[in-house]
């Protein structure tokens, strides 16, 4: 999305100082863009609205201490920029980059091309000093900014001044909020390429398995632990989305400071890496799992059912089959901020298996699939209004795999390209009926 | 459990709730509804005594139960049930055995409730009421009144929309997964995918599943064919550094050919799919 304008900042003298009031509008002009891309999902959260001032309210301890560039000795010396970076709202599923992997060329390789003032921008990701000459480094922050600085900071979708817009004014020096904008893209793209190595993905593994980035909307996935994905490499295409283990689909966040995060921090290739470096992290009854680990893997088999509100085990929110999530007791006084979204608002009853008092037969016998019944009846599939979307949670155990080189003709891109338009392949006359 | 859980969860909210929804309203109006509601669950003796003065205040007030319940916090979902329904004995058939204090509850719910009750009296029976409303509204919202007035919050995204990204917004429907009381939370149902979805707000996850039922959505869809969404073959296919994943891409061919014999089944038997013609019956 191209900058709408140029702003009366961007043009300014660099040596001015930029007041509070105008980063403020500055900020609240940039979210609004970000809101207005995002129009629908605001209004999917619309109500939470006085859930999430709650939420910030915790935020705002992390929002106001504002990071001190390197000009300010005494203050970068406890804080890095990174470590700053990490804990502003919305940030939180962002790992601690090494700085020697930053400092690696071959790992930036590329990035300078993407971001606007590549140099400034790694400078301040890595805490050396900004100031050629001018010292005005220390004046350039406000002391405390407003709330909405810090969601700006954070990785956003909302655009970040081009490079052009610099260079039409003799190049400039880019004022600190381009550099912020800037160095927060750097550190996206880099934290994206650094979730692909080994380290990145240790990380990240201990952290999903301890359940930081919530739960699996979809109720059959009886609370399965999810990962942060993008759908894209390229930054500000699409925020940031989660990746089920269980279902193999992905969610859009329903927490809004984790709507405005870009999605190419975690890119699109990070979840499926992981999970086939870590199998073990899969749970027995995903859809992703290779046939192979789970018939090799008794220890897989564990039944995710075991998870019940009245018997909750008290290591489950550690355990590595992703059952042990409803951990949390009380749906009301656990929204500490370190917890998934999507963890802290599921109590306890919202677990389908829902423990002894469920009478056996109100549930499916098969747990992976949801259907829907009218006055107990199980639609028919003949019924125009019939089930026609069954096969997208089936995993085909008992199918074999019909023909080889269907998957080739399955090559066209499902997602990110939109449609799939190949040609099924019907092979064979399979028993498979589905009622 | 679930309930007792609800009950917590609402009045926590309840005092919340003032504050904000005074804000919002007319500055004038703000402050009554404000003591309305927060006079409501506490005792109809307070209420008397301090909204007698204003002409006959108690009166008008306590026709409205119903709206005080549906302007809850985390009542969003429910739908107004008419009068006319909550009226008619018959449709409340069996209720009785199901709610204790049954007949003081549904005075209350239908304003009614003449005698002068204690303060724990008056809680347990709004607890009640609470709680008959909710097996009221299961069998009123798969009458064709109650299902039209879902098809206006459905088109409205009252209950939220599906999280699935490829969905795209696709509003959703409320869903019980049992139609006995006490089992489950309310649990929200996506047309587009034909899944089901935990609802995106907390709150909401306190509400019994059995006040909406099991069929609610299903029904809904059958009466209101043309709300069915289209329904494509999208989905998501991972891939690690631009290459699909070995084993997601078996089970996706096999997910095919289970769609292709469905497809096939519903040729032979006629059933067109992908047009949208009137309701077969009704
Ligand atoms: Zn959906």
């Amino acid at each position: 999305m191209p900058r709408p304008a140029h702003t009366e900042e961007e043009l300014r003298p660099e040596d001015e100082n930029v007041t509070e009031q105008e980063e403020d509008e500055e900020e609240e002009r940039r979210n609004g863009e970000g809101d207005a891309e995002q129009d629908d999902q605001d209004e999917f959260e619309e109500e939470d609205v006085e859930e999430e001032e709650e939420l910030q309210d915790d935020d705002e301890d992390f929002s106001t201490d504002t990071y001190e560039t390197s000009g300010n000795s005494n203050s970068s010396s406890d804080v890095s920029w990174i470590n700053w970076f990490c804990t502003l709202s919305g940030n939180e599923y962002f790992l601690e980059v090494p700085e020697d992997f930053i400092e690696d060329d071959f790992n930036l390789c590329g990035l300078n091309a993407i971001v606007p003032h590549y140099n400034e921008a790694l400078d301040t990701i890595l805490d050396l000093d900004l100031d050629e000459g001018s010292g005005d480094a220390t004046d350039q922050r406000p002391p405390s900014p407003p709330l909405p600085e810090a969601l700006g900071r954070s990785v956003s979708l909302s655009p970040t001044p081009h490079p052009t817009n610099v260079s039409s004014t003799r190049r400039s020096r880019p004022t600190p909020t381009e550099i912020d904008q800037s160095a927060s893209l750097l550190y996206s793209l880099v934290h994206a390429r650094y979730l692909l190595t080994k380290g990145g993905l240790a990380s990240m593994a201990e952290r999903f398995a301890a359940g930081d980035f919530g739960t699996c909307p979809r109720v059959m996935c009886r609370g399965q632990l999810v990962v942060p994905m993008g759908l894209y490499d390229m930054p500000k295409l699409d925020n940031l989305r989660y990746f089920c283990p269980r279902c193999g689909d992905l969610y859009s966040p329903r927490d809004k400071r984790y709507q405005k995060v870009d999605g190419a921090a975690f890119g699109p290739t990070f979840p499926h890496l992981l999970f086939l470096t870590y199998p073990e992290l899969v749970p027995a009854q995903s859809i992703i799992l290779p046939e192979s680990a789970r018939k090799a893997s008794p220890a897989l088999q564990l039944p995710s059912d075991s998870l019940r509100p009245g018997v909750t085990p008290s290591s489950s929110s550690t355990t590595l089959y992703g059952v042990g999530v409803h951990t949390v007791q009380g749906s009301d006084s656990d929204s500490g901020p370190g917890r998934g979204p999507e963890q802290r608002r599921d109590g306890p009853q919202s677990s389908i298996g829902g423990g002894a008092n469920v009478a056996a037969g109100s549930v499916e016998p098969d747990m992976q699939m949801y259907t829907p019944k009218v006055f107990g009846f199980r639609l028919s599939e003949l019924a125009r209004t019939g089930p026609r979307m069954g096969w997208l949670r089936e995993r085909g155990d008992d199918l074999e795999v019909a023909h080889a080189e269907s998957a080739e003709v399955n090559g066209s891109r499902a997602l990110t390209g939109g449609q799939r338009t190949h040609t099924r392949k019907v092979v064979g006359g399979s028993a498979r009926d589905e009622e | 459990m679930g309930h007792q859980a609800g009950r917590t969860g609402e009045t926590s909210e309840d005092s919340e709730d003032e504050p904000t929804g005074g804000g919002q309203n007319m500055t004038g109006m703000g402050s009554l509804i404000n003591n309305e509601t927060s006079i409501v669950p506490g005792g109809i003796g307070s209420v008397i005594s301090s909204a007698g003065m204003d002409d006959g205040g108690s009166d008008d007030f306590t026709k409205y139960w119903i709206e005080w319940f549906l302007s809850l916090k985390g009542n969003e979902f429910f739908s107004e049930i008419d009068e006319e329904y909550i009226l008619d004995r018959f449709n409340l058939t069996g209720l009785n055995t199901e709610v204790t204090n049954y007949q003081l509850a549904l005075d209350l719910m239908t304003d009614s409730l003449e005698e002068d009750l204690d303060e724990e009296t008056r809680a347990e029976i709004e607890r009640s009421a609470r709680h008959l409303y909710g097996l009221i509204h299961a069998r009123y919202v798969i009458t064709s009144r109650g299902l039209a007035k879902m098809v206006d919050k459905f088109r409205r995204a009252e209950f939220g929309k599906c999280p699935r990204v490829l969905c795209q917004q696709q509003p959703v429907l409320p869903c019980g997964l049992s139609d006995i009381p006490m089992e489950n939370s309310v649990k929200v149902y996506c047309p587009k995918c034909e899944d089901l979805y935990h609802p995106p707000q907390r709150r909401h996850a306190t509400i019994d599943g059995s006040y909406f039922g099991t069929t609610l959505p299903h029904l809904l869809l059958q009466v209101y064919p043309n709300l069915v969404p289209s329904k494509n073959g999208e989905r998501y296919v991972p891939r690690i550094f631009g290459f699909k994943v070995h084993e997601t891409a078996k089970v996706h061919r096999k997910q095919d050919q289970i769609r292709a014999e469905q497809e096939k089944r519903l040729l032979l038997y006629g059933v067109d799919k992908n047009k949208d013609s009137p309701p077969r019956d009704s």
